[in-house]
């Protein structure tokens, strides 16, 4: 059974910030949001524009990058190995922290579960050894303690306090 | 000025990542940080428990082993705070039991493990536990191994284990 001549399907997607993606559709269907948008519309037009109200262009071709080299990973059998750990590296290494929260925000939007291990495994590995006080910061966390009730804690974790990174 | 309320509004946007997601960042870190983070708000504070979706699962995952009579326990998670069914702390199958987890460990005040001869515990697992109660019922055991950060706790540690004849490693990193 050859498969050419079946052409290759393409799904639109628009952002939040008004542009357009034509992603392919194992990528595309790598987003579960997109997915279960077509399993309700099962005859959604080939041309079907799927809005994505939450995502900016921005993240989104950060995630399609992702996207793309896993499913071909997957294809070639080369899931789990080296090969995927240097992909990591390299596309996390130039990321601000700014940039991954923008990443973590849409993947989530767009449930996409191997790259929220992924992504969540990263922040993670930045906010190892800060203070409380950037963990705060980066999470957008409101201090709701007061000064008395803070002390009460610390004084009771001490040692988890002790030689945190400056930040 | 126009960049810093951009800054925040980004921060505030984070909020809206659920718990499962948090949670999920706060696993990977070592113990230490997820402690702190039990400051970081007052919806932090009791951090651990919002993990009782992986608990009810670690409990049948558990229950199956010792309905099947297990002698050896591995357990590995990432999780923080787990508790296991208290038919395990009778259990008169068990003969090695390590456990490599998270920070918190519920253990019922008194146990004894009747036939057990190994107890591995990881470098994380403090706190919960009261180790000269642990301590009580090694009789049987030959093996008892303790890794890092038990050297706070574990200061209780000493006279203790003269009455326990069987005992033949303790090793304390």
């Amino acid at each position: 059974m050859s498969k050419l001549g079946q052409a290759k399907r393409i799904i639109f997607l628009k952002t939040a910030d008004g542009q357009l993606f034509e992603v392919d559709e194992p990528v595309a269907m790598e987003f579960e949001i997109v997915k279960s948008f077509f399993d309700e519309n099962e005859d959604a037009a080939d041309d079907t524009v799927v809005p994505l109200p939450n995502v900016s262009a921005e993240p989104l071709a950060g995630i399609i990058e992702f996207c793309k080299a896993h499913v071909e990973f997957r294809a070639n059998g080369a899931a789990g190995k080296d090969e995927v750990k240097k992909f990591n590296a390299e596309y996390i290494k130039e990321k601000s922290n700014e940039q991954l929260k923008e990443l973590i925000l849409a993947a989530n939007y767009l449930n996409i579960k191997e790259m929220l291990d992924f992504l969540t495994e990263t922040i993670a590995n930045r906010l190892k050894n800060k203070s409380v006080e950037y963990v705060r910061a980066f999470f957008g966390i409101e201090n709701d303690f007061t000064p008395q009730e803070e002390e009460a804690v610390r004084k009771e974790y001490e040692w988890a306090f002790e030689g945190v990174d400056e930040d | 000025m126009m960049k810093r309320q951009v800054m925040n509004e980004k921060n505030d946007r984070l909020r809206y990542l659920p718990d499962s997601v948090l949670l999920r960042i706060f696993s990977f870190l070592p113990t230490k940080s997820f402690l702190q983070a039990r400051i970081l708000s007052k919806r932090w504070q009791n951090v651990e428990s919002l993990h009782e979706d992986c608990t009810s699962r670690i409990h049948s995952w558990v229950d199956a082993a010792l309905n099947c009579g297990v002698e050896e326990l591995d357990l590995y998670t990432n999780y923080i705070t787990i508790s296991f069914p208290s038919r395990l702390f009778d259990c008169d199958s068990l003969v090695g039991l390590k456990l490599d987890v998270g920070c918190f460990i519920e253990f019922p005040g008194m146990f004894c493990f009747p036939k057990l001869k190994r107890m591995q515990l990881s470098p994380n697992l403090v706190y919960s536990l009261l180790l000269p109660e642990l301590v009580l019922n090694v009789c049987s055991w030959n093996l008892f191994e303790l890794r890092r950060q038990w050297k706070n706790t574990a200061l209780g540690l000493d006279g203790k284990f003269g009455n326990y004849s069987l005992l033949k490693y303790v090793y304390i990193d």
